[in-house]
């Protein structure tokens, strides 16, 4: 048994993978706040802006 | 709002008066001791006398002693401007209870209690929407216990909206109230371009600063957990945040440090902080926290 056109095979197998990035994906709820200043810096200090930039400091 | 503030805590803010550290320099006659001389009870100073002087005022006592003329100088009693800074920004109508309808409350408290000690008091909320215009005129210089009545309807009158520009509101109304005296400035501090260089600009002027930031329980403690997109209410800046319960303390961590680091710069240019959370009972901020702050006694 042999396919007529193996590359629209890989193609379907690609299809499935966009599927689970769609459903992985995160919804975000839009919220109204008052100012973002406070959360802005609460990201700042919590997450590290680059790979392995905690790790270092430390 | 049926009323901005009881009349049972205005029967008790009535006892209390506002301190001022410095003498007043305004220039309008009030109740509050200044360096200039004239006319109470307070003695000052002798002067000899000068052709011209007022006969009245010359210490005939001490003529009979010396043989000489002079003239008996008093203290002047001067009075004091009170500037309140109250921030009117969108974020500002955030909360169970309005972080504004807060703000508005101690303004008129710091303003009753002005106003009961016949000092000047004037209003400037930022930012002036065009349909206010007319009523900021109504805030302005406002003396007399008499006129409260209508000045507490005219801060009812109020609304929150808009962008402010925390530093150039401030920048502006050092200009204008040059006499330096008592300001208040009433906002949460979470201006985009930072609080800085408003106060400043304030301090410069030599008046005496109090500043009360206001906090809502919602920025202090946010209750809502999940993937979320935030929009600032004035800016419309959007920020992505994934945010639970195992993330508060963090959180709360950097809200603090947010208002210790406002602290130390009041109190590295003399300014004196109080934090309000805008869910606290009125009457606990007025007579206790704010008593001891050294606002009135």
């Amino acid at each position: 048994m042999n396919f007529l056109t193996p590359e629209a095979l890989a193609f379907a197998a690609t299809l499935p993978v966009v599927v689970v990035f769609y459903l992985l994906k995160r919804r975000r709820v839009a919220r109204l706040v008052s100012s973002t200043v406070l959360w802005q810096r609460f990201l700042n200090e919590t997450q590290a802006s680059s790979p392995f930039q905690k790790l270092r400091h430390n | 709002m049926a009323a901005l503030i009881s009349p049972d805590l205005l029967k008790r803010l009535e006892q209390l008066q506002l301190l001022a550290r410095r003498r007043s320099k305004s220039t309008a006659k009030g109740e509050r001791r200044s360096g200039a001389r004239g006319q109470s009870v307070e003695f000052a100073d002798y002067r000899s006398y000068v052709p011209g002087d007022d006969l009245r005022r010359i210490d005939w006592n001490l003529y009979g002693r010396l043989d000489r003329l002079f003239l008996k100088l008093y203290e002047e009693e001067r009075e004091l401007p009170v500037t309140i800074f109250l921030d009117a920004s969108e974020s500002m109508s955030f909360g169970q209870v309005p972080k504004f309808d807060f703000a508005r409350q101690v303004a008129a408290a710091v303003g009753y209690v002005a106003l009961c000690g016949f000092d000047r008091v004037t209003v400037e909320p930022f930012p002036l929407g065009d349909d206010q215009v007319g009523l900021v005129g109504e805030l302005r210089q406002v003396r007399g216990r008499k006129s409260s009545i209508r000045f507490f309807e005219n801060l009812a009158k109020l609304k929150a909206a808009g962008t402010a520009d925390f530093n150039q509101a401030l920048r502006r109304g050092a200009m204008k109230h040059r006499a330096p005296g008592v300001s208040v400035v009433l906002s949460d501090f979470l201006a985009p371009a930072g609080y800085e260089e408003g106060l400043k600009s304030l301090a410069h002027r030599g008046s005496e600063i109090h500043a009360v930031q206001i906090l809502s329980p919602e920025e202090l403690e946010p209750s809502a957990y999940g993937d979320l997109k935030v929009i600032d209410s004035e800016t419309g800046a959007e920020q992505e945040v994934t945010f639970g319960k195992y993330r508060l303390k963090a959180y709360q961590a950097t809200v603090q440090n947010y208002c210790q680091r406002l602290q130390e710069f009041c109190r590295a240019r003399g300014v004196r902080y109080q934090l309000a959370r805008s869910d606290t009972p009125i009457d606990d901020l007025l007579l206790k926290a704010m008593r001891t702050g050294g606002m009135w006694r």
